[in-house]
Order: C-alpha cells, then structure tokens, then sequence
C-alpha cells in the first residue's frame, strides 16, 4: 500500500484500526489507486475478527482534497464509463462494521463524499467541507447530491452543490452533517475514545444497528420498521444478546465474545 | 523570511514584533497592508523560534481601519461602476485579518501605541491579550459615514459592555478611552511603557505552547457555548494535555519546585 497507513495507534488496541489516507503532497487526492487500496484494507479489516471499529482519516491539512483532478481534465464520457472509478466507492458500502470519519481540515468534493459514505463523522474545529466541483465545471460523482442532501435537507445542500463554497466545522455540526466537533488537535484521541465505546458494545449487535440505521435511507418507512424488527430478532440468537442482558439484571459489566 | 511592503517585521526574545508601518495614514489599512498582516502572522506561526505574537503601530496610531482612499471602496471614482461591494472588501480583506488573529494558534498580543478607529478597533479587539497606551481613544466611526459597525466588533463590543453601551457607542461615535475599555474588560493593561507588551510576550513564552493555543481555543469557544459544551471541551483538552510530555516536565518541574521547560510536545 503506497497510498495510505494501517496504524493501531491507541496503546496497541487491537479492535480499533486506524486508515490514514496518505499523499499529503496533494492533499490527498483520491486517484484510482488510493481508491483501490482502500477498499482492499477495509475489506480486509472487515474480515478481521480482531478489529471492531475502522476510523478513517487524513492529515492535519487535508482528510482528502477530492477526486484527482489531473486524472480526468481530458477524459470523455466513455473513458469515464470505462474506467468505472465508482465501482471502488460501491464497495465501501458493503463494510459491515462502523467506519468512522475523522475530519481536519479540507474534506472538499470526493474529500467530503468519502466522509459521508462513512457512518459517522467527527471533525477538528479547523474541518472545512464543500462540493466545488460545480466550480470547475461539473458536478459530485459519489453521492455528493445525494447523501449531503440527507443529511443536511435540500435548501441547505442546493446551496452547497451550486455555489461550491466551503462550511466550517461549527457549520456542519449545526446543520447536523457531522457529530461532534472538537479541537484539532484532539481528533484522533477522542475518535478513538468514541471507537472504544462502540468496541465495548455487542459486536454483531453493532453490525445489525449500522445496517438498520443504513437501511432507513434507501426504505420506506413501512419497509425500514420490517428490516428493523428483523434485525431486532435476530440479535437473540447471539451469545452477547444473553450475556448483556443477564449482565444488566446481575447490575456487572458485560463480556461480550462476538458471537 | 518575507519582505514586506506595508509593515515591519523581526523576531527577538522568542517574540515576532508585527508594526504596522503606513503612519503617514494613521496606519489605515489598503488590501495589500491586510494581506501582509495575514501573511506575518502565518510566518510567525510557522516560525520555532516564535512563543508569542505582539503587533503595534508606528506613529501616532494603531491602526485607523480601512484605507478609504483604495479605489475598491470608493463609490465615485468610476472604478465600480457607480457601485461599491463592501461586502466584498470584508470577506476578502478584513474577515481573513480578523481571523488570521483569532486562529493563530500562537497567543496575539495588540500593543495599542494609539487611536484605533473603525475596522482598526477590530483588529485590536481579535488579539488573545491588549496592552494600550494611557488616554489612547478607540473610535467606531461607522455611523458618520453612514456605515455600520463590522469584522467582528459588535460581537466583542455586545459582550463587553452588554447591549446599550454599545449601542451609544456605535450609534454616536464617541471615542471610549483605554481606561474606559480597561474598565469594561476590554484591555488587560494600560502603561506608558511600550515596552509592556514585550514583557508580557517574554512571560507567555515560558508557557507550553500547547497549553497557551487550547486554553486560547477553549476560551473562544466558550463564549459560543453552553455550559455543558464547554465542559466537553474541557475533556477533550485536558485528556489531550495530559498525555503531553509538557505536561509530564510541568508536573515534575512542580513537585521538585523549579522553572518548567516546556518544548511543545
């Protein structure tokens, strides 16, 4: 892997991995390739039965300046067909455990994509966020219509997506596109403590929850209540389920397997 | 080190000395002048052997706000058409300023050396800590050309000296003088000596400078904040801090009661 870093950063805890996004010359540029290895290191953190949470993040510059400009001034429709750069970003979405963005500072077009396709973000008070690719003649590719629009309501990303100008962290916590905000300097280490609570809950729990809550953006509500319900059921035929509940009855702390 | 056109600027004491330097405009401010301010203070931010941060003015003030002979803000010099884009000089110019201060993580300290007026009172007020000469006057000078207050003064002033003060101040333009700002909160010092700030900057610069920039951070914060968010972001500092080696050599330069040396790590 050239383009990013698979770290354990936090006193060598095994069931948090962190993915760093790493060409900082060009603040991150998603190029195919870095598009690739990522996708190869998250599925592979996926399968590993060690690892829980995945956060992803960049540098104190940039998370990821967007898609890679220099790859594409020329290119035509077809080339763009053939090269089929999304299939990478489609894969993402099979993760099944959370993924957690951490923003410093510029998460611009593919930059700020990449951020929502994860389950939650958090971002340094120096995160700055926008879809510039109407400045330079097009429009976002991965979603940048789409989840923004979810996530913050129409009027607020139509003025996002047409003017292409940036919003600040407090911005983006108060239009509710991130979920806490906190001192630049401090990102990773209360990432991780966040990572570190979900660690400590159910593992397959957490799967069915993520893919519940995922599942509410693509359902009906009617369709959403039914896969909820499923998933609910589903969490007693695990280990953990028993042992959380006998855990709260007997007022001590659970130990959960992952099964 | 880059060359500036519109200020001075050199380093000693571990402290970046910013003067501003158009004393034949009582230091108003043109594009260029603001840009170069934005400039030095990323410099001195940049710098390893900087701790601390002073700016002042040369002359007789600090700094008189916009430069209203730049052709951008004039409304009659054909230059826009018959039309001017305030708007626009602040977001370009004078917000950037205002927020190159607020956002250094390096503490900013203004040595007031005299009058500040208009947008000058702004750039004064977005410095960490003020140390003013006595007597010095503070002017907003909006409402007499039909303008009003901007780059960040009416939230400083609203805070300070609460609505109506602030009101009779924007509204009738008297001065407020260092004294009336001291007592208001608004200035930490008053003295004769110039010198002051220096000093001030020299014992900032024994402190860890991770320490100085979150407390700074927290500070600014708090102000926008609840109770409850401010205390969450006292967590998040304070574990930060903790884990710091400035904080493992102020404890133990503590407990064997001697002078921290704080590094930045």
């Amino acid at each position: 892997m050239e383009n990013i870093l698979l770290e354990h950063p936090y006193r060598n805890n095994q069931h948090v991995a962190l993915v760093r996004l790493n060409r900082p010359k060009v603040l991150n540029a998603l190029s195919t390739d870095l598009m690739q290895e990522l996708v190869d290191c998250m599925t592979s953190l996926d399968k590993n039965p060690e690892v829980r949470v995945i956060i992803l993040t960049g540098n104190e510059r940039a998370f990821a300046a967007g898609a890679d400009i220099a790859q594409m001034v020329t290119a035509s429709p077809v080339d763009q067909i053939n090269d089929n750069r999304f299939r990478t970003w489609e894969m993402l979405k099979l993760i099944t455990k959370p993924v957690i963005a951490a923003v410093n500072g510029f998460a611009l077009g593919g930059g700020c994509e990449l951020a929502m396709s994860c389950d939650l973000i958090i971002a340094g008070d120096d995160a700055k966020f926008s879809q510039p690719e109407i400045k330079i003649g097009t429009i976002p590719g991965a979603g940048g219509t789409q989840r923004l629009t979810r996530a913050i309501g129409k009027s607020k990303a139509m003025m996002m997506v047409l003017t292409g100008d940036m919003i600040d962290a407090r911005t983006a916590y108060e239009w509710g596109l991130v979920a806490k905000v906190v001192p630049a300097e401090t990102l990773l280490q209360e990432t991780f403590e966040l990572a570190k609570t979900i660690t400590e809950r159910a593992p397959v729990a957490v799967r069915l929850a993520k893919e519940a809550v995922n599942k509410s953006f693509e359902m009906t509500l009617k369709d959403g209540m039914d896969f909820e319900r499923r998933n609910f059921y589903l969490t007693f035929s695990s280990a953990d389920q028993k042992e959380g509940m006998k855990a709260f009855m007997e007022k001590r702390s659970p130990e959960y397997k992952g099964n | 080190m880059g060359s500036f056109k519109f200020l001075t600027y050199k380093e000693e004491n571990r402290t970046a000395l910013i003067t501003i330097n158009r004393p034949e405009v009582y230091n108003a401010l043109n594009a260029d002048a603001k840009m170069e301010i934005v400039q030095a203070i990323r410099e001195a931010n940049k710098s390893p052997d900087v701790r601390s941060i002073v700016l002042t003015g040369e002359g007789k003030a600090f700094c008189t706000g916009q430069d209203l002979n730049d052709r951008s803000v004039q409304v009659n010099s054909g230059a826009n058409n018959g039309g001017v884009d305030l708007g626009n000089t602040l977001q370009t110019e004078w917000n950037p300023l205002v927020n190159a201060i607020r956002e250094s993580n390096k503490i900013v300290i203004a040595a007031v050396n005299g009058v500040c007026a208009g947008a000058g009172i702004s750039v004064a007020i977005a410095c960490d800590m003020i140390v003013s000469k006595p007597g010095v006057k503070f002017m907003g000078a909006f409402s007499k050309l039909g303008l009003a207050p901007d780059a960040g003064s009416t939230y400083i002033f609203s805070r300070a000296l609460g609505y109506h003060k602030t009101m009779e101040f924007f509204l009738l333009g008297k001065p407020l003088t260092a004294e009336e700002m001291e007592a208001a909160g608004l200035i930490n010092k008053i003295d004769e000596d110039a010198a002051q700030a220096m000093l001030l900057a020299l014992e900032l610069a024994k402190l860890s400078p991770l320490s100085s920039s979150m407390i700074k951070k927290n500070i600014k914060a708090a102000l926008d904040s609840s109770f409850a968010g401010s205390m969450e972001r006292e967590t998040y500092a304070q574990r930060f801090l903790g884990n710091s080696a400035d904080y493992k050599e102020g404890l133990s330069a503590f407990l064997s009661k001697r002078e921290p040396n704080f590094t930045g790590n």
